[in-house]
Parts: C-alpha cells; sequence; structure tokens
C-alpha cells in the first residue's frame, strides 16, 4: 500500500511540474490553443454537427399513396428531398445519413380527401432525440405546406439509434475522435521525454529518489492533462452521440492510454526535434489511416484485415459501439482485447527505454 | 568503513573500455579528487557510482549500498552535481528547488537554507534561464545538498566559470568538508584539486595511474619543491597520451 501510495506521489510531483511547465511554455500553449481551435471548428464546419440544413427524407408508405413526393423547396428556402423505402426496415436502413424516416399510414390518402388531418409518424436519429417537440412541430409545418393542407407529424418515441455497421455521422465522428487524441499525441506528448534528455534533466531525476517506473507514470498523467482538455472537450462537444456512456468511458480511457504511450514512446526514442518533424508525418499516417479506411468494402482482404487489427482501428470500432447498438460482446471483447494488449506492449516498450537510458 | 568502495569496476563502450578495473576508495568526509584529461573516464566512473549507468564488470559500494542491486536504496544517500547545467530553465530557482525537496519529502526550510547555503536567496525567484552561468552552478550544488546527502559527486563543478565565481564555488566546496560530507571530485584543474582534496586519483585511458595525496605525488615525482600537481599529472598522464599519439 506504501509503495503505492509511494509511486502516484512521485508520479503527481513529476505530472503536475510537467503541467505547470506547458503552461509556461509558449509553444506547448500555443500547440494546445491550436488543438482547441481545431476541435471546435471542426464541430461548427463539419457535417458532424446536425446544421439547419436541406432536410433528407425517406418514405415508406404503408398504403401505397397516389402521392409521389418530388423535391420540394418551401418558403423559408429549406429544400426536402424524398427516397422511398419498401418497408420500415427498409426505411431505417436507408435512413444512414438522412435526416428524417416518415411512414404514411394506409388512410393517409382517405384523410387527405376528407380534409381531415393526416396524422405521419416522424422517425429520427439519436442524435436529436432532445428536439423532439420542435422537430414535430417544425416538419408538421413543413408538411403542411407541402400538403397545401394541415399535416400532424409525430415522432414521440420513434427515435432510431444506428446500427454498428450502418454509415453515418457517428462515423466521421468515430474518425475525428481518434484525428484529435492522436493529433495531440504526437504534438504535445514526445516533448515531455525529450525536453527532459535534451537538457539532462532526466539524469537529475534518475539519480533522485524517482524509479524510471515512476518518471514513466509522472510524464503518462500529464500527457493525460493534454487528452483530457483536448479529446474530453471534443468528447464533450460530440456528447450527443454516445448511446452507451458505460462503454465510451473506458474507450476513452483507452485512446488516452494508447496516445500518451505512443507520444511517451516517440519522445523516448527519438533524439532532437529534427528526427520528431521527420517520424511525425509516418507516425500520424499510420496511426490515422487504419481506422480511415478499415471498414471500407473496396479494400482488399488481407490489407483490410491488417487495418482491422490496427490499435487504432480497435478503438475507432469501440467507439463506434458507444454511438450505435447492435454490437456483439464478442466484438467488443475482441477489440477491447486488441486495445489493452496494444497499450500494454507500448508502456512496456516506454519503461524499457527508460530503464536503459544512457545504459 | 569506507564510504566509497570500487573494485575492478569496468565499463566498456562499443567494446572500447572506457573505465578498466578501477580499485579505490574513499574515506568518510573526505574530499576526493579524481583527475584526468578528457575522455579518460571521469563521468563514465561518476555514472557508474551514482546508479546512472551499469558497470560491464566489477563492483562498487557507495554509503554501504551496491551500485547495481540497491540503486534505489542508494539514490537518498546521494547528491550530484552533474557536468551540464541540468535545470528546468523556466522555472525559478525556488521551483526547482520545491520540485525535488517535494520528492525527497523535504520541508521547505530546507529550501530556504540552502538558496542561503549558495547565496541564491535574493534571486530565489528569478527564472533559471535568466541566471548567470555561475549562478545556475550554485543552484546544481544547491540542489545536489538539498536532502543533506552522505556523498556529494561533484563533476567538473567550476568548468567554464570565470575565476571569481570558481573561487566561491570552492569555497563552498571546502565548507560542506568541514560538515563531514564526503565529496567525490572530478575537475580539469590542478590547483583546484591540490587545494580541495585530501587525496587524488589520476585517471589515463580508464585507469587509474597514481593516488595518493597531492603533497606525496609531489614528493614522490617532484623533482623539486616548484614542482606542482599539474606537473606530476602531466608526468604521469601525459606520457601515456604521447604514446598513443604514437601509435597513431
Amino acid at each position: 500500500m506504501k509503495a503505492l501510495f509511494d509511486n502516484l506521489h512521485n508520479a503527481w510531483i513529476i505530472g503536475s511540474k510537467d503541467i505547470l511547465d506547458a503552461l509556461k511554455n509558449k509553444s506547448s500553449l500555443s500547440n494546445i490553443i491550436i488543438m482547441i481551435l481545431m476541435v471546435v471548428f471542426f464541430y461548427w464546419l463539419s457535417d458532424v454537427r446536425p446544421f439547419d440544413k436541406n432536410v433528407s427524407v425517406v418514405v415508406y408508405d404503408e398504403g401505397k399513396t397516389v402521392l409521389t413526393f418530388e423535391t420540394v423547396k418551401l418558403a423559408n428556402g429549406v429544400e426536402y428531398s424524398f427516397r422511398p423505402a419498401s418497408s420500415l426496415t427498409d426505411m431505417e436502413q436507408k435512413m444512414a445519413n438522412q435526416n428524417l424516416g416518415i411512414v404514411l399510414p394506409a388512410d393517409f390518402d382517405q384523410a387527405l380527401a376528407s380534409g381531415d388531418t393526416p396524422i405521419v409518424s416522424g422517425y429520427i436519429f439519436w442524435v436529436e432525440r432532445n428536439k423532439v417537440t420542435a422537430l414535430e412541430a417544425k416538419y408538421s409545418q413543413a408538411f403542411s405546406e407541402i400538403l397545401n393542407q394541415p399535416v400532424q407529424m409525430n415522432i414521440g418515441e420513434n427515435i432510431i439509434i444506428p446500427q454498428e455497421n450502418a454509415d453515418g455521422s457517428q462515423t466521421n465522428v468515430t474518425y475525428l475522435m481518434v484525428y484529435f487524441v492522436f493529433s495531440t499525441a504526437l504534438s504535445l506528448i514526445p516533448h515531455l521525454m525529450l525536453e527532459e534528455k535534451q537538457t539532462k534533466t532526466l539524469d537529475a531525476l534518475m539519480t533522485s529518489p524517482v524509479s524510471p517506473g515512476q518518471i514513466v507514470l509522472g510524464k503518462a498523467l500529464a500527457g493525460f492533462f493534454y487528452i483530457l482538455v483536448i479529446g474530453g472537450l471534443a468528447l464533450a462537444l460530440f456528447s450527443y452521440y454516445i448511446v452507451n456512456w458505460a462503454l465510451v468511458l473506458p474507450v476513452f480511457l483507452g485512446y488516452a492510454l494508447l496516445a500518451i504511450g505512443v507520444g511517451l514512446l516517440v519522445g523516448s526514442w527519438i533524439k532532437s526535434m529534427k528526427q520528431l518533424g521527420v517520424w511525425m508525418l509516418v507516425l500520424m499516417l499510420s496511426l490515422m489511416i487504419p481506422p480511415l479506411f478499415y471498414m471500407s468494402p473496396n479494400l482488399k482482404a488481407g490489407i483490410r484485415l491488417v487495418f482491422t487489427w490496427a490499435p487504432t482501428s480497435a478503438l475507432a470500432s469501440l467507439f463506434r459501439y458507444s454511438c450505435t447498438t447492435g454490437a456483439t460482446l464478442p466484438q467488443i471483447l475482441t477489440n477491447l482485447a486488441v486495445a489493452t494488449v496494444s497499450i500494454v506492449i507500448i508502456f512496456g516498450l516506454v519503461f524499457w527505454k527508460v530503464l536503459r537510458f544512457d545504459r | 568503513m569506507k564510504t566509497i568502495e570500487v573494485t575492478n569496476l569496468t565499463r566498456n563502450y562499443d567494446g572500447v573500455k572506457a573505465v578498466d578495473g578501477i580499485c579505490f576508495s574513499v574515506d568518510p568526509g573526505e574530499i576526493f579528487g579524481f583527475l584526468g584529461p578528457n575522455g579518460a573516464g571521469k563521468t563514465t566512473t561518476i555514472r557508474m557510482l551514482t546508479g546512472q549507468l551499469l558497470p560491464t564488470s566489477g563492483t562498487a559500494k557507495v554509503a554501504g549500498y551496491d551500485i547495481v542491486t540497491e540503486r534505489q536504496k542508494l539514490k537518498p544517500k546521494i547528491g550530484v552535481v552533474f557536468d551540464s547545467q541540468n535545470l528546468y530553465a523556466r522555472m525559478s530557482a525556488r521551483e526547482n528547488l520545491n520540485f525535488y525537496a517535494r520528492l525527497y519529502r523535504i520541508s521547505k526550510t530546507r529550501v530556504n537554507e540552502v538558496l542561503t547555503q549558495v547565496g541564491l536567496s535574493e534571486r530565489a525567484t528569478d527564472k533559471v534561464m535568466k541566471y548567470s552561468n555561475g549562478m545556475k552552478q550554485r543552484l546544481l550544488i544547491a540542489r545536489a545538498l538539498l536532502h543533506e546527502p552522505e556523498v556529494l559527486f561533484m563533476d567538473e563543478p567550476t568548468r567554464g566559470l570565470d575565476a571569481h565565481i570558481a573561487r566561491d564555488i570552492r569555497g563552498i566546496i571546502a565548507n560542506l568538508a568541514k560538515t563531514g560530507m564526503t565529496v567525490f571530485l572530478t575537475t580539469h584543474y590542478m590547483e583546484e584539486a591540490d587545494q580541495l582534496s585530501q587525496r587524488v586519483a589520476f585517471l589515463d585511458q580508464g585507469r587509474i595511474v597514481a593516488l595518493d595525496t597531492p603533497a606525496h605525488l609531489k614528493a614522490v615525482h617532484g623533482k623539486d619543491e616548484k614542482t606542482t600537481l599539474e606537473d606530476i599529472f602531466i608526468q604521469l598522464t601525459g606520457s601515456e597520451l604521447r604514446k598513443g599519439s604514437e601509435e597513431l
């Protein structure tokens, strides 16, 4: 127990020193600010944020109504475009990147003809679950304008959670999380080790009462601060995508640990900033490409297999499972195992490198 | 009991013997001068004795602890003044010392004491990057003394300093000896070693070529009363170097 307390105490002293030092270091501070601005930029400008844009609607017509929808532009300038679906399931699948699914009831034509207010069932995605009332009003008004007659859109509990293998904006969010966390890791964390080596302050640490393990743990804590600030901000901004918080929190921790491990490994291996610049691109590509393409059906089977087993792909899969439904326990456990083993190996290498420092 | 006991200590780098089977011991409270030309193996020896570098063979005990098997126990017993000014430049002197004080579980009162001891109290809140070389060297000494070590290793503590500051640093070292601390001192400056050390060892090409008190070395190897320790050093190590040059 005392050993654990000593480890954590010394690691915290090293970590807190590095955090305070980073805040005094213009270069680190500007890197942190740039990364934060990048997260906010992607949040506002990428399509992962549900903007008020043109509305795509998938229509399942239960009664084979005589109506044929075409693209309609409303008075407020918003354009509604329609795609047919053959069943409710087909509608849900086709909604992958669409805003709205609607089910036209069998008696829809009759209600229209009799002048009653037809009731249409609307289906929306999980990300918009907090806006049901507003969307019901908005779509009721829009469809009333389209049909030139009052229409009632009821959404209620018709909230669709995307399937784990479905394409959609959760894919973009998943990838952006990988990008933010690992860009942060590679731009900030290697300096934690590199600077100690270059200024030879690591020599002084090695002759102080701290052990190599405590040094690694301390640096990991400082690295976690960076990831918490930038990755945590991204997670908070994209939190409306999260379906399974019990899964996403350990997954975020996994992202952080892998990223910290990679950052520290790079920092303990390289000898200069110049080397870091050279390796940065190679590392970024090898970390970013697998999660970007591992689900692509056009990829050759062998390459897809390699990409699927990449630790960043495993974490991306786990993040997708947190934003979707339908992932099986074996799928989750397999990806968890890949991520955990990778993290253990990488931290083992960092520890070994520090232990062998100048030996 | 000896404070430092070294037996057949050897360190190879890529097959080249940087330190070649050295043996010596240092008594408690002694200032021991470890002298040698560049590349003789002084820093390698210090790195091994402070647990930063594993020996290829041989053994050594510092403050009663084996440098390989009892490294963690050894650390609180030693202080090291490195040959590089390895300080956190963006932090102040006080912040640098507070950081190490927390690692050694030492009170901040002790930080004030060592700052006073090395004459940095008035500039304690200045960032280290604004310090002169001499001030940085004083801070390195303060850091090494913070936890009141049994043995202080000083790797060329006056190198590159102007005469006045070097004299101040020598004054600090001399005062340390009066407190009973054992000091293991490497230096290029023979006069400094002569002035401070009770005994000196001359290291050349990884081997100790002489080990004695400066007075006895001068008496045995000197030609007359004017012979300095530097003359003896050149006599004992220079011939080896010349032989090396001829072979090249």
